[in-house]
């Protein structure tokens, strides 16, 4: 048989099968060949990706009876790019860290590829041309095929960044997914909110990339190497945390004592910093979460996997990866808080909450979910902060499969809409088919109404469970996993981060106070949005002709939902904590912790004694949510109500704040963009007005002085001139005979040039 | 004496092969006069101990560029031509060649080149070193020292069999990225030549 | 042991290679004699970078070790190999525009 752990060491192959599907891809649209045959091109590459990245994750469980103990980490290395003061390195590193996020990857991205090969079809009918009218099928069919080559290179760098053995390579992968993401966010970029969309997310996330970079080279100005492994020695992070303050460092580069803002912070704490500032970037953190919401302009399947399963994963596991910088102060306790985790743990708490309370006041069925995916990201990264190090990786996990699961089940519904509105539309004629359902009377001011034909609007949902059975059930497994009820995998991985904060809250930390707060407020929302989501889509009777006609979706879309809601009701139980009542003993005593629970830089982390105090307050969260989204949105009709009953409870003026998403969007129009607007106008009256008249000044004294110049000029200076050119026209009269244009008679010339040279030597 | 008679030998293929080419007025003989230089200089390359070397020579240059070279003068020219074969320049690129040969000759003759000749010579400068002597190229050398160092049957210092070794290690080390470099040139001019010579 | 044949002859063959050549280059008006003695010249270029390479080479300690001259004259082969396609490919698509491979004839780069 093949020897597992050699299998492993071959993990590069992973990137290489998606890379060679994207070419495959590109040659065909480049012959004209483009259309389903690239779907399958893509759905094999991926396919092998994600087998080989299973294996890759089995090979790291030892394939022994201890299985699941820790793994010790593998890496290869390549040297690539030798640097003055180092090495750039090309290689794979696979620790239980790496390869579960692999394998995570690999599978949902396959099932996300089977999904948009349905999902995707209506491209081949989309394109109409323009003079006749008529579909133009061709073109359909490239922008099918440049799909799947976008995924496919999408799929590389998720891969290659996973697998990177160091951070340029990481960041080098890292840029490729911020690149695939922006043409995906814009695929569809004849609609002009596709194209804005796509330009804020990539110049949004390029405000974190920047802080990303800027920490990466001063890694290396410092250690002199970005090789995770290097890196990660206790010696190297001893080394960082010597360099000392910020202060410090400059007084000592300037040669005298510097005070700077925040100059008391530790160098280490800065590089930490502006290593966080690449997540949150990424990962959609507070203040720079405004991009993913506008990303659901992409088609559902991008939703899906890039904002949701796998690329604001990157931004989370980058801190899951350099969590021993991040916790370099206190490197003999992993588990420890130090410095810059009071930032990513703050940060993370607030957008876990921000993110679920704008949740609650959205209409769009995918901006719930946006919404949501920022505020589980939040979760993870406040996780990070606190040093609950196993429950974030734990959460990005299970998060990955359930919400990648509830968008594409989003995706099946809006299909199923879609399709429903236009039978509707068919069989009645267009006004008669919505004539009978009215749009929803207009009572909160600055909310807008439901376009009735818009087939995202959850306002024009209602009773598609009926319609849509299989989507409804997965749907509502990805739901209760996504709110934390218990069985279900959301509950241990959310559960296992609340308990850790409740356990430091213990040891006096008040940011793990203030993330367990938090955190438990967020999972109340959390359960209340999305039971509000679930009950107005899928329950009471249908809003619109659209919905009471929309059918199931093709068995392509429908099966990938079933695979992943079996990730989401059952891989929790793998880290299901050992005195969990009932079942934590049977289940392997949380094999994951004893898997996953080993630092790069040697440091392990303890499990803690079991609390049910964390668990209850989170269940009651959770089943309050349930409770309230039920006595709100479950009981009556939807159709029925003219304001949304959120409004009526918490009050038009706070509704509007949430359904305006605390005009953060607006605050960066009126301060950012209104600034640098306003700075450039500024420049530009500065250049009219003080530098155009100081140019108008000079001008006039030049003019002047050119008169008292321009006698001498003609007297002196053209007599100089033309001897000048007399001269040279008689030198090059006699040197166009030497451009002779015989290329032999140049290279005698020049071998005249070369014995010169040899005469002097030798003479 | 054996290896001054192989020299001389050579070095009259090579040469006299070059001087053919350049002094025949037919292009085609030319050719014919190339071919024989190159297998003089393929000598050269097998008496300096570099064998590859000299297989390489005979293979790309007489068996590949010079019937590239054939191919090419019978689709271009009139073969039997009997015209001028210089131009009038030819009288000032004798001198100039003549030159350059003689100037090169000199500095070679005049320069004190660091030679290291095989193990033997190693061998001579520790031995003077340990006994004091002077240590230098100009240490005596007697003919015992040399065969002390020389596996048997091989008198020039150089281990065939680990001459090509040693080539390919240094090609696919060291030299990797020329090596690649190297090869990327040779395919694009390849290319290029197909699309050149095609329309 | 010394070699049998100095340094100096190896240099003094590669010189008169190299000047043959370059007066074939100089003085042929067909473009494939040029092509021919650029040839020649390539040739002496090699012959010098493999007698250094013998001759003073890094071959102390038993053994010659540093290849760097016949990994020079490989790559000049490869090169020439490249550049005798590229120049006969010239010199072929010329011929089919001006029926000529006479070099005196391509004047279009006077000044």
């Amino acid at each position: 048989m093949f020897d597992i752990a050699s299998l492993a060491a071959n993990a590069w192959l992973v990137p290489l099968f998606t890379a060679l599907a994207f070419v495959t891809i590109l040659i065909q649209i480049w012959t004209g060949r483009g259309g389903r045959s690239s779907a399958w091109v893509a759905i094999a590459g991926v396919g092998a990706s994600g087998l080989y990245s299973v294996v890759v994750f089995l090979a790291t469980l030892g394939g022994r009876a201890e299985a699941l103990s820790h793994a010790p980490a593998m890496s290869r290395r390549l040297d690539w790019l030798p640097l003055g003061a180092g090495q750039l390195s090309f290689g794979i590193l696979i620790d239980p860290l790496g390869a579960a996020t692999l394998a995570m990857v690999g599978i949902a991205c396959l099932m996300i590829f089977i999904y948009a090969s349905a999902y995707m079809a209506g491209e081949f009918t989309l394109y109409t041309d323009p003079t006749t009218g008529a579909v133009d099928a061709a073109v359909g069919r490239a922008r099918y095929a440049r799909f799947f080559a976008y995924v496919s290179l999408f799929a590389t760098g998720m891969f290659g960044f996973v697998l990177s053995s160091n951070l340029v390579q990481a960041l080098l992968f890292w840029e490729i997914m911020g690149l695939c993401s922006f043409l995906l966010i814009g695929f569809w970029n004849f609609k002009p909110s596709a194209a804005q969309a796509a330009k804020k997310a990539f110049m949004t996330t390029r405000i974190g990339d920047m802080g990303l970079f800027i920490g990466i080279m001063m890694l290396f100005a410092f250690l002199g190497t970005t090789d995770y492994d290097t890196l990660m020695k206790p010696a190297s992070l001893a080394r960082l945390q010597g360099i000392g303050s910020i202060d410090g460092w400059l007084g000592g580069m300037l040669g005298h004592a510097v005070h700077v803002p925040l100059g008391s912070l530790s160098v280490a704490a800065l590089v930490a910093i502006c290593l966080f500032g690449g997540s949150v970037g990424k990962s959609a953190q507070f203040p720079l979460h405004v991009w993913l919401p506008d990303a659901m302009e992409g088609p559902t399947p991008v939703s899906a996997m890039i904002h949701a399963a796998t690329m604001v994963s990157a931004g989370v596991f980058l801190i899951a990866r350099l969590y021993p910088i991040f916790s370099s102060a206190t490197v003999d306790h992993p588990d420890m808080i130090s410095g810059p985790m009071y930032a990513v743990a703050a940060v993370g708490a607030l957008t876990a909450l921000l993110a679920a309370t704008i949740g609650m006041a959205q209409y769009d069925i995918k901006r719930v979910l946006a919404y949501s995916t920022i505020s589980q990201l939040g979760y993870m990264v406040m996780a990070l902060g606190i040093g609950a190090y196993v429950a974030a990786v734990f959460h990005l996990l299970t998060h990955a499969f359930f919400k990648a699961l509830l968008f594409l089940g989003s995706g099946s519904v809006i299909h199923g809409v879609e399709h429903g509105m236009h039978e509707a539309h068919e069989g009645h004629g267009h006004d008669q088919g919505h004539a009978a359902h009215p749009a929803h009377p207009s009572t909160i001011l600055g909310v807008a109404d439901a376009d009735p034909h818009d087939p995202q609007d959850m306002r024009n949902m209602g009773g598609l469970g009926k319609r849509m059975p299989l989507t409804y059930a997965t749907f509502l497994a990805g739901t209760l996993a996504l709110t934390g009820i218990p069985v279900f995998s959301g509950f241990w991985s959310k559960d296992e981060i609340l308990a850790d904060a409740f356990h430091k809250m213990g040891d006096g930390h008040w940011i793990a106070a203030l993330v367990w707060v938090l955190g438990t407020a967020a999972a109340f929302v959390t359960a209340f949005y999305m039971a509000r989501q679930v009950f107005m889509v899928f329950a009471g009777p249908p809003a619109t002709s659209g919905a009471a006609k929309a059918p199931e979706s093709a068995p392509a879309m429908v099966y990938p939902l079933v695979v992943l809601s079996l990730f989401a009701v059952f891989l929790g139980l793998v880290g299901v904590p050992t005195a969990f009542p009932l079942i934590g003993a049977w289940l392997g005593g949380n094999p994951f912790h004893h898997y996953m629970g080993h630092l790069l830089s040697g440091g392990s982390f303890e499990s803690h004694a079991f609390n049910a105090l964390p668990a209850l307050a989170s269940i009651g969260a959770a089943a309050s949510g349930w409770g309230l989204g039920y006595a709100m949105y479950g009981r009556r009709p939807a159709a029925a109500r003219s304001t949304d009953p959120l409004a009526s409870v918490i009050g038009v003026p706070l509704f509007r704040l949430l359904y305006r998403k605390y005009y953060v969007d607006e605050l960066y129009q009126a301060t950012v963009i209104r600034g640098s607007v306003a700075l450039s106008n500024f420049d530009s009256w500065l250049d009219r007005t003080a530098i155009d008249g100081a140019v108008n000044g000079a001008g006039w004294i030049g003019e002047r002085s050119s008169r008292v110049n321009n006698w001498i000029d003609s007297r002196v200076v053209d007599g100089t001139v033309a001897l000048v050119a007399a001269v040279s026209g008689e030198m090059s009269r006699w040197m166009r005979w030497l451009q002779s244009g015989r290329i032999q008679q140049y290279l005698l010339l020049a071998f005249f040039g070369v014995l010169i040279f040899l005469a002097m030597n030798v003479l | 004496m054996i290896e001054k008679v192989a020299f001389g030998l050579v070095t009259a293929v090579a040469l006299g092969g070059a001087l053919g080419v350049v002094a025949a007025r037919n292009v085609f003989v030319s050719a014919l006069w190339l071919v024989l230089s190159f297998i003089g200089v393929a000598g050269l390359y097998a008496l300096l101990g570099a064998d590859f070397l000299a297989a390489t020579q005979v293979l790309i240059y007489v068996g590949a560029i010079s019937v590239l070279i054939l191919f090419a003068i019978m689709l271009t020219s009139n073969v039997m031509s009997d015209e001028r074969a210089n131009n009038r320049q030819a009288f000032l690129a004798f001198i100039v060649a003549s030159s350059v040969v003689a100037a090169l000759g000199v500095l070679g003759y005049r320069t004190d080149w660091p030679v290291t000749w095989g193990d033997g010579a190693t061998i001579v400068r520790v031995e003077a070193a340990a006994a004091g002597g002077a240590v230098g190229a100009s240490a005596p050398v007697t003919a015992t020292d040399g065969a002390a160092g020389q596996p048997a049957g091989n008198t020039d210092g150089v281990n065939r069999d680990e001459n090509v070794v040693q080539l390919g290690t240094a090609l696919l080390g060291e030299h990797l990225l020329s090596f690649e470099v190297i090869s990327l040139v040779l395919l694009v001019a390849l290319i290029g030549a197909i699309v050149i010579a095609r329309d | 042991m010394t070699p049998t044949i100095a340094l100096w002859w190896y240099l003094l063959v590669a010189a008169a290679l190299f000047s043959i050549g370059l007066f074939g280059a100089l003085s042929r008006r067909n473009a494939v004699g040029v092509l021919m003695g650029i040839e020649l010249m390539l040739n002496g270029a090699n012959v010098n970078a493999v007698a250094f390479w013998r001759y003073t080479g890094p071959s102390s300690g038993g053994g010659l070790t540093g290849m760097d001259g016949q990994v020079f004259a490989i790559m000049v082969i490869a090169l020439a190999a490249a550049e005798a396609a590229v120049g006969l490919a010239l010199i072929i698509s010329i011929y089919r525009s001006q029926q000529t491979v006479l070099l005196e004839d391509f004047t279009s780069l006077h000044g």
